[in-house]
């Protein structure tokens, strides 16, 4: 009974040290990102990375999620005789709440998991400890490039997804199901205001840097953690849990953002 | 005895700051749609 309080109280305080781990390499790096020397290329290297190289697992739930909603919206709304505000219903949906949450997740999937691991594995071989020695700091050097492209690609990849879920969606309720192409149209242009883009965008943006900066952390500080000593196991259940931190962090952030700016 | 480390005292504070940002975003949601 007592040593599982003691485990209990342990397992609390080192997840507590992590959240504090975590926000404090997020003022290091804001700290250290403003001084010179100023580097751009890792900085397009890694949104080449997080952004282009996740254009097609975009592309593919975009268009996918985009037909999915134009099939159910469109069974929905037909049985009360409103199939005209398809287009309305399709949009707001994906632009204030599936797009920006939709990519996080297709993000933290494909380059959030690549990053934890990469640099976990840079930690257990000591090769961060090896930039520490040639007097580069490696949080500045490894994790604020990924950072600012994380902040940069999300909303990029995010518009990318909201336009063709919105094609999706025209797909399956014009194409298919014959909905008249103007109420499609003129309705998505009448109802999706400028406040329901900014909602979007504020929550990709935030998105962006909060996955990646929980991966990095995840990675980054994985000596400091019980699977620390595990080697590459340890590296596959760091990564593991990073993605699984980050999806549900996406989804509070979602709701907490949404409820503020609603 | 753990020692605090300034790695608990933030994450303490952390916890505290998504609680009361909860708490407000909630308030703000009640207040918007009553």
């Amino acid at each position: 009974m007592i040593k599982t309080i003691n485990n209990l109280g342990t397992t609390t305080i080192e997840a507590i040290e992590q959240i504090g781990r975590t926000f404090n390499l997020l003022l290091i790096i804001a700290w250290k990102i403003v001084q010179p020397p100023y580097r751009i290329f890792p900085i397009i290297k890694q949104v080449y990375f997080i952004g282009a190289r996740s254009m097609t697992v975009i592309l593919i739930s975009g268009a996918t999620i985009g037909m999915v909603l134009g099939l159910q919206f469109y069974n929905t709304l037909e049985r009360f005789g409103s199939v005209g505000v398809l287009g309305s219903a399709v949009a707001l949906s994906i632009i204030r709440e599936l797009g920006p949450v939709m990519t996080a997740l297709m993000v933290v999937g494909r380059a959030g998991s690549a990053i934890c691991a990469e640099l976990g594995i840079m930690r257990i071989s000591e090769q961060i400890d090896a930039l520490e020695c040639m007097a580069i700091a490696p949080d500045k050097y490894l994790v604020a490039p990924k950072l600012v492209a994380g902040i940069l690609s999300v909303p990029l990849l995010n518009f990318v997804f909201n336009v063709v879920a919105i094609g999706g969606g025209y797909f399956v309720g014009v194409i298919l199901f014959g909905v008249a192409e103007g109420s499609y149209v003129n309705g998505m242009i009448d109802s999706v205001l400028w406040s329901d883009v900014r909602l979007g965008l504020v929550k990709s943006l935030i998105f962006g840097l909060l996955i990646m900066l929980i991966c990095c952390a995840k990675g980054f500080y994985m000596h400091l953690g019980k699977y620390g000593s595990q080697g590459a196991e340890g590296v596959s259940r760091v990564t593991t849990d990073a993605v699984v931190i980050s999806s549900v962090s996406v989804l509070f952030c979602d709701f907490l953002i949404g409820a503020l700016m609603s | 005895m753990n020692k605090i480390s300034i790695e608990l005292v933030t994450g303490i504070f952390v916890i505290i700051g998504i609680l009361a940002f909860t708490w407000l975003a909630v308030s703000v949601a009640g207040a918007t749609f009553s």
